[in-house]
């Protein structure tokens, strides 16, 4: 029935209707998504037989390690969003004020990283940093430092190693919004006499606040949910809520507990999109583009 | 360093007498500007008196823009000097100039409401809260914007924003205010009337201002003076009314206003001030105006303009008056005038353009005519003139 009368946007006669051309990946995420996130919700509330419970939800609150945990998550998150905006926001800059050409080279240096498997980067940074790695043999030799530094197993590591993993994201963020700044807004500013700094901090800064928003959300909703790195990298202090998830289904067997802290970790990352709907819903006025 | 002025400041343009006009003068001397080794600019000098509106004319790439932008610093110039007031202001940064700017595209902070976008540079220059926001009220009131002052830039239309953009470039009382293509973004009607505001606000500040434009009906409106430019040089100076009727070279006399062009050769040329006769296509001969330094015998193009040129029936006897004979090959009614097209016998069309009173003889396709024009209004260049485009 689209024939004929179908408006030239709309690609003319002959398309299928839109339902049609979405049906394949509703199917698929109804199947391998939906599904399993809705099983997962019913097995936290399983009460073995005896009806739904929240006992695994009460246990999750009165045991404070779990607590601690889910706070170590955060902190993690929130140093690791941190750490790939200060490394990220200069990079991007420096990207977005190449010309097009460069600019697209040294991005493809900034995605390589993306072609190799995120364990083959982390066992790369334990040869790099531990006791005996390249970087405390060249101190060592160097007379820099006596004995060797504990660079690996720590707070530090798990962080350097997260920043390094999730840095192309926030670098891509804010990379497409510098990019659409239009660049005589800064001459104007300059005009009007602002130095290099005040129009870097009133005009550059605030028109790029929905890259860092973006960036942000997305690399702190992906080290919530990390699990590599910080258990190759981190010590016990590092423990993180994908690890405790992985540790009670693999040797508790407690599909039930894991998939209540599951759940936690689905309401933190709901939590975070929420907050991010609300700032940046409110930042559409400080778009780049008019 | 900076003097803050409200816009009830007397106008002066150009006057020494009086309070000392607000304008300065600004001189461009041999200023180059090459990009590798491509020349953007090359060799220009200007000087403009304090007060004057002053218009750099050209084409795309004429390097127009290259010098407005090395006049207020984004662009170090690769050679010469360029003075406000006497000073040099090489190697003086954008933000030490104290320059109005207006942007093509306004430039306008779409972050910052149109009272903060207007306040920018009063903030820059620490100016304090109360005067702050009397001068951004009254620069408000100069563009007839009282009460836009809280909305964000996206929500005005686009002669709105340039009335933004004017405020904002001139509310900390620059002396000089630079203008590149402001109304191209504009359609034609706001563009009329967006001249004429620019002009009144000229008259009322006395700044000095450099326009840059492509649209030479613009230039000729607004200026004082129009520096035409083609391929990186100034290749002619002067008034509006200078330039219009004493065009120096085929180039210009193409691109500002409409031209015919015949090719002549110089018959005789008695003196510097008397009349040179040329001689026709057809073999007649016309007396003219213009290029004092070619020789008898030379070649010469003649430039008619098609408003200064009459119709006539061909058999109507006008011995001793400038003529060109041909035949009418179309008609063009434009209502306060109407233009018709007439073919010589070699070939050559001449446009002619006669306003529509009553009584003025209409000429119909086909029709042999003659066209007659004054001594003054033929115009002689020197032939093979290179700037030919």
């Amino acid at each position: 029935m689209t024939a004929g009368l179908a408006s030239p946007s709309q690609g003319g006669a002959g398309r299928p209707r839109p339902w049609v051309l979405l049906a394949p990946a509703l199917l698929f995420l109804l199947v391998f998504f939906i599904y399993p996130m809705a099983d997962m919700l019913l097995r936290s509330l399983d009460g073995q037989g005896q009806g739904y419970t929240l006992e695994h939800y009460a246990r999750l609150a009165s045991e404070p390690v779990w607590l601690k945990i889910i706070s170590i998550t955060f902190q993690i998150s929130l140093l690791t969003t941190l750490c790939t905006l200060l490394l990220g926001y200069p990079l991007a800059y420096l990207l977005s004020a190449l010309r097009p050409r460069m600019a697209g080279l040294l991005m493809i240096l900034v995605i390589i990283p993306y072609f190799t498997s995120i364990l083959v980067r982390t066992y790369a940074w334990m040869v790099l940093l531990g006791t005996d790695g390249i970087v405390n043999r060249l101190l060592i030799d160097l007379g820099l430092i006596d004995s060797p530094l504990a660079l690996m197993y720590n707070r530090f590591a798990v962080l350097l190693g997260m920043s390094y993993v999730l840095l192309p994201y926030m670098v891509l963020a804010l990379y497409s919004v510098m990019r659409g700044i239009d660049s005589s807004l800064l001459r104007a500013a300059h005009s009007l006499g602002a130095s290099r700094l005040s129009a870097f901090l009133r005009i550059f800064l605030p028109l790029t606040f929905p890259g860092i928003a973006a960036g942000g959300l997305i690399v702190f909703i992906m080290s919530l949910g990390f699990f590599v790195t910080p258990a190759l990298m981190g010590s016990d202090l590092d423990t993180m809520i994908s690890m405790v998830i992985q540790q009670q289904v693999e040797t508790y067997f407690d599909w039930s507990f894991a998939s209540s802290l599951a759940a936690v970790l689905l309401a933190l990352t709901l939590i975070a999109f929420f907050v991010y709907e609300r700032v940046v819903g409110m930042e559409h006025l400080f778009r780049a583009k008019q | 360093m900076q003097e803050v002025q409200s816009s009830d400041r007397p106008a002066s343009a150009g006057a020494a007498t009086a309070r000392a006009p607000i304008g300065a003068g600004l001189s461009l001397s041999q200023v180059n500007k090459y990009y590798g080794k491509s020349a953007a600019v090359q060799d220009v000098s200007l000087d403009i008196e304090p007060g004057e509106f002053v218009t750099l004319l050209g084409a795309s790439g004429s390097g127009k823009t290259t010098t407005l932008m090395m006049i207020a610093g984004f662009t170090d110039p690769s050679s010469g000097e360029i003075r406000i007031d006497g000073k040099s202001v090489n190697g003086l940064p954008a933000s030490r100039r104290n320059l109005g700017v207006v942007f093509q595209n306004y430039s306008l902070f779409p972050h910052l409401t149109v009272r903060q976008n207007i306040a920018f540079p009063l903030e820059m220059r620490k100016i304090g809260r109360a005067e702050r926001e009397r001068l951004v009220r009254d620069a408000l009131d100069m563009v007839h914007l009282p009460d836009k002052g809280d909305s964000y830039p996206r929500q005005l239309s686009g002669g709105q924003q340039q009335r933004v953009a004017l405020a904002r470039a001139l509310v900390f009382g620059p002396r000089v205010l630079l203008m590149d293509e402001p109304l191209g973004a504009l359609d034609k009607k706001l563009r009329e009337h967006m001249q004429m505001e620019i002009k009144r606000i000229h008259n009322e500040l006395g700044a000095t201002v450099v326009y840059v434009t492509h649209d030479q009906e613009e230039a000729l409106t607004m200026s004082n003076r129009i520096a035409v430019m083609q391929g990186g040089r100034i290749v002619q100076i002067g008034r509006p009314a200078d330039l219009y009727e004493r065009p120096a070279n085929r180039w210009v006399a193409d691109f500002i206003g409409q031209s015919n062009f015949v090719e002549t050769r110089v018959l005789s040329r008695p003196d510097d001030n008397a009349p040179t006769t040329v001689g026709l296509p057809d073999g007649s001969t016309a007396t003219v105006r213009g290029a004092p330094t070619l020789a008898s015998g030379a070649a010469a193009t003649l430039v008619l303009r098609p408003e200064k040129l009459r119709l006539r029936n061909a058999d109507a006897s006008h011995a001793g008056t400038n003529r060109l004979v041909g035949a009418v090959q179309e008609v063009v009614y434009l209502g306060h005038a109407t233009r018709s097209l007439v073919r010589l016998p070699d070939g050559t069309t001449i446009q002619v353009q006669e306003a529509n009173r009553t009584g003025s003889g209409q000429h119909a396709p086909g029709q042999a005519v003659s066209v007659h024009w004054a001594y003054e209004d033929g115009w002689l260049l020197a032939g093979d003139d290179g700037a030919r485009s």
